[in-house]
């Protein structure tokens, strides 16, 4: 077993007494030992697999409670689009009249994306959040965590800016940068204090940022301050050039053109 | 031990911890054995109460487990089915709605045709659609998959305490920044698991569940970008690229790889219910002066 250098008749006693200790004999406590293993092994193996359950299964019901909401919440949103379209059609293929009422509808349709797209000012409803960060602990994660809890909680309209300085209109591409001493959004380098404004419903808009883990939590763990002000009117007047896509181009199915 | 007790108290007592602190007892209990005296009736009825009351406690803590394991398990599946059910009609909605719009799209620009100022105005919303993600667009780009090898970190040691919700999951925070650097790397449109992201677009977790737009998504995660030649280069030289080398070192393997074509679908519900165009500032203004309500 191994190399003769040993002598130790010690050593050698001491080896034949583990080796008798593990040699498999039928006693009673042996064959306890082994059926409580195995009930282990077996109570284990059923825990991993409960665990391992995939998808929704898997999750707590609270976090199903959320999900179920939202998804209701996009049903009706569907169904709001879907009765929209209707209206749209029913008043576009209409003759003569159909001609008027499909500028008349474009003139909408481009008005609605126009806001979308950063190229018209909006007013509506919403929140500013003032965020002042005095230590340089807010970069861009921190703001671009804001901007997804605001879309999340239904921003129409957002504005970002340094609040006696440049603003950027936000559009679905915009991207924010780290950069030294701030944040460069789109290209344009943002300082502290920043300010949001957003257009939306105000209180739901102020109570997602709110929320434990939120944005203002965070905003306080960074020891910046987070303000966040609820207004019966926001005007966002930064605006974006009129779109002209290089490499987009319209889907053949549907918009062909 | 040694002539300096003063300063090896402690130590003393910390040696014959570790060196022969069990020995006594071993010892002792050996002599018994070799004596032949048989526990006394005492320690018996202490080790039997002691059995007792283990056990007692692990059924109990057996029954109750499985008192309450059907409510919740019933009451959890039933919100499975609810949502499971739901997803799939908005689905089927989703798809006619998307004829639909496609059929609306056909008929608005038929009857722009027919004059000047229609037929300007059918080109602004064409860009206006593809830039907002209001159409479906199609073009050269690139493609980020992101897959996540949960099952592999949970079993490689077969010790279910080390499994780690974060480790091997993706979370919307690296859905969100993987996005951010594919905007930043130029792309004109992009969508996650053939999800259209626009201004309105939020990228949200609940749980572990990755919600994108209300839909909750399953992985792997795909992000798909229409947009400049440079864009994967641009992409991987730079925060993105760094980014997912860390994801990598916590069990979500990537791919990022060209496109010559990707077709990314138009998205569902547009729809403007609180801002509008304010009536006194001209469409198309320049940029103006800000600071209009003032702060402090």
């Amino acid at each position: 077993m191994t190399p003769a250098d040993n002598d130790n008749d010690d050593g050698a006693r001491r080896r034949a007494r583990l080796r008798s200790a593990l040699r498999p004999r039928a006693t009673r406590a042996q064959l306890v030992a082994a059926l409580l293993c195995a009930v282990l092994g077996f109570a284990a193996a059923v825990q991993v697999r409960a665990n391992q359950d995939a998808g929704l299964t898997g999750l707590r019901q609270t976090d199903l409670v959320r999900i179920l909401d939202d998804v209701s919440e996009r049903g009706g949103r569907l169904q709001a689009e879907a009765r929209a379209l209707q209206e749209t059609r029913d008043r576009v293929t209409g003759g003569s009249t159909g001609t008027l009422a499909a500028l008349e509808e474009a003139r909408e349709r481009t008005r609605v994306l126009g806001i979308l797209a950063g190229t018209l000012a909006a007013r509506g409803p919403g929140v500013e959040l003032t965020i002042s960060d005095v230590e340089g602990q807010v970069g861009a994660d921190v703001l671009l965590d804001a901007l997804q809890e605001l879309r999340d909680a239904g921003a129409e309209a957002i504005e970002v800016s340094t609040v006696t300085g440049p603003a950027v209109r936000v559009v679905a591409s915009t991207s924010l940068v780290d950069v030294e001493g701030g944040v460069e959004v789109d290209g344009t380098r943002l300082v502290s204090p920043y300010r949001f404004r957003v257009i939306g419903e105000s209180r739901t808009l102020a109570a997602a940022l709110d929320i434990p883990g939120g944005v203002l939590d965070v905003l306080r763990q960074r020891e910046a301050q987070g303000l966040v002000t609820q207004r019966s009117s926001v005007l966002i007047t930064s605006l974006r050039a009129a779109p002209s896509p290089r490499y987009a181009r319209p889907a053949p199915w549907g918009d062909g053109g | 031990m040694s002539e300096s007790p003063r300063r090896d108290a402690s130590m003393v007592l910390l040696t014959s911890l570790g060196e022969d602190s069990l020995d006594a007892g071993y010892a002792r209990a050996a002599a018994r054995r070799k004596q032949g005296a048989p526990p006394t009736r005492y320690g018996r009825v202490i080790l039997a109460s002691g059995l007792v009351a283990i056990g007692l406690l692990l059924t109990t803590a057996a029954a109750q487990a499985r008192d309450r394991a059907p409510a919740t398990a019933q009451a959890r599946s039933e919100l499975v089915t609810e949502i499971e059910d739901r997803t799939g009609a908005n689905e089927r909605l989703e798809a006619s709605l998307a004829t639909e719009r496609a059929a609306v799209s056909d008929e608005r620009r038929a009857g722009l045709r027919i004059t000047t100022q229609g037929s300007r105005l059918a080109r602004v919303l064409s860009a206006l659609e593809s830039t907002t993600g209001a159409s479906g667009v199609t073009g050269p780009g690139m493609s980020v998959r992101l897959t996540q090898v949960t099952a592999e970190a949970d079993d490689s040691d077969g010790d279910p305490r080390t499994t780690d919700a974060v480790e091997g999951r993706v979370s919307d925070r690296d859905l969100q920044t993987v996005v951010n650097e594919v905007w930043a790397a130029g792309a004109e449109a992009v969508a996650v698991n053939e999800q259209r992201l626009t201004s309105l677009s939020a990228i949200r977790s609940a749980g572990e569940a990755i919600l994108v737009d209300f839909r909750p998504l399953s992985p792997p995660y795909e992000v798909q970008a229409v947009g400049p030649p440079s864009m994967r280069a641009v992409f991987v030289g730079g925060f993105g690229g760094s980014y997912l080398q860390v994801l990598r070192d916590y069990g979500i393997d990537f791919t990022v790889e060209d496109r010559d074509e990707v077709e990314l679908p138009a998205s569902a519900g547009l729809r403007l219910r609180y801002a509008t165009t304010p009536s006194d500032v001209p469409s198309g203004a320049k940029p103006g002066p800000r600071d209009r309500t003032s702060t402090q």
